[in-house]
């Protein structure tokens, strides 16, 4: 019995065969490929190149923190020039300054 | 290279050829080993489609492993079978789920064995008593007696020691007798 299991032997089919030699082909290629994950080429992408990059958005995140902390704060008045600002908060006034070392050489100037 | 020039070429040396980029060493490669891989996986699934799949997807990791080859380290074709005992392993044990939950018995569709009598198919019947046998003794016996692999190639496919794989053929072929051996008269064998 084992003997006629042996010989019944089917040939691959030329489909498969030719499936092979194009893969043999394709691996010969890209070598080095690493098929799991495609590039992200998508609409995302492309938006994200367009406004320039991960720096921009970590940019625009910076500048949207400081704009919501500034409105939460309320200052009453922001010097632009030293970056200082006042809040005015019930009965106290409270003076803050970004840049004290610039505040306290304008005061020796 | 042409083809023909590349028969007597051994496997090591036809892989190095390969991975240099030399499509006829491919070709060459495949026309020797898909057979017998086609043949090993039909046995383990009887399915001839996915035979073919197993022994493409093989044929595809030599391609890919090829740069990497180690010469002398393995033969190309005990790593082959290798593949395609472990592929066609995961595809009986999906399968196998996968009747549990919703296929009918395959049994049902399959002829009887009155009726690979009547068509002389003893083979059909070897097969089917192969079917019953736990997986790895069906691919120990299978490797053994069919593909006619010596102990150690085995042990080195299944990778098992060469003492495990006796005791695995041995117990397969057992079980096997005694499967037959009530069909015995049905298959003309008495």
């Amino acid at each position: 019995m084992f003997e006629a299991a042996r010989d019944d032997v089917q040939p691959p089919s030329d489909r498969l065969m030719q499936a092979i030699l194009r893969d043999a082909a394709d691996a010969l290629a890209a070598p080095d490929a690493v098929p799991a994950r495609p590039a992200a080429t998508g609409w995302f992408r492309q938006a994200l190149n367009g406004i320039g990059g991960w720096q921009s958005i970590s940019a625009l995140a910076v500048s949207a923190c400081f704009g919501i902390w500034i409105g939460y704060a309320a200052p009453d008045t922001a010097n632009l020039f030293d970056g200082s600002f006042s809040l005015t908060g019930g009965a106290s006034t409270v003076d803050n300054t970004f840049y004290s070392d610039i505040d306290d050489l304008l005061m020796e100037g | 290279m042409a083809f023909d020039a590349l028969q007597d070429v051994g496997d090591d040396a036809l892989m190095v050829l390969y991975s240099n980029g030399d499509l006829a060493a491919a070709r060459s490669l495949a026309f020797r080993h898909t057979p017998r891989l086609v043949a090993q996986a039909n046995r383990l699934l009887r399915d001839a489609a996915e035979a073919e799949d197993v022994a493409q997807e093989a044929m595809l990791r030599l391609w890919k492993i090829a740069p990497e080859w180690r010469q002398g380290e393995a033969k190309v074709s005990t790593w082959l079978y290798r593949v395609v005992a472990n592929l066609c392993t995961d595809r009986l044990r999906k399968r196998r789920g996968t009747q549990l939950d919703s296929i009918a018995e395959p049994e049902d569709d399959a002829p009887s064995v009155e009726a690979a009598m009547q068509s002389d198919d003893r083979t059909r019947a070897l097969y089917r008593a192969l079917d019953e046998l736990p997986e790895r003794q069906r691919i120990a016996v299978t490797l053994r007696h069919i593909d006619e692999l010596p102990n150690p190639e085995i042990a080195e496919v299944m990778g098992l020691s060469v003492e495990a794989v006796e005791s695995l053929t041995a117990r397969g072929k057992r079980n096997l007798a005694a499967i037959l051996s009530g069909r015995k008269q049905e298959l003309g064998l008495e």
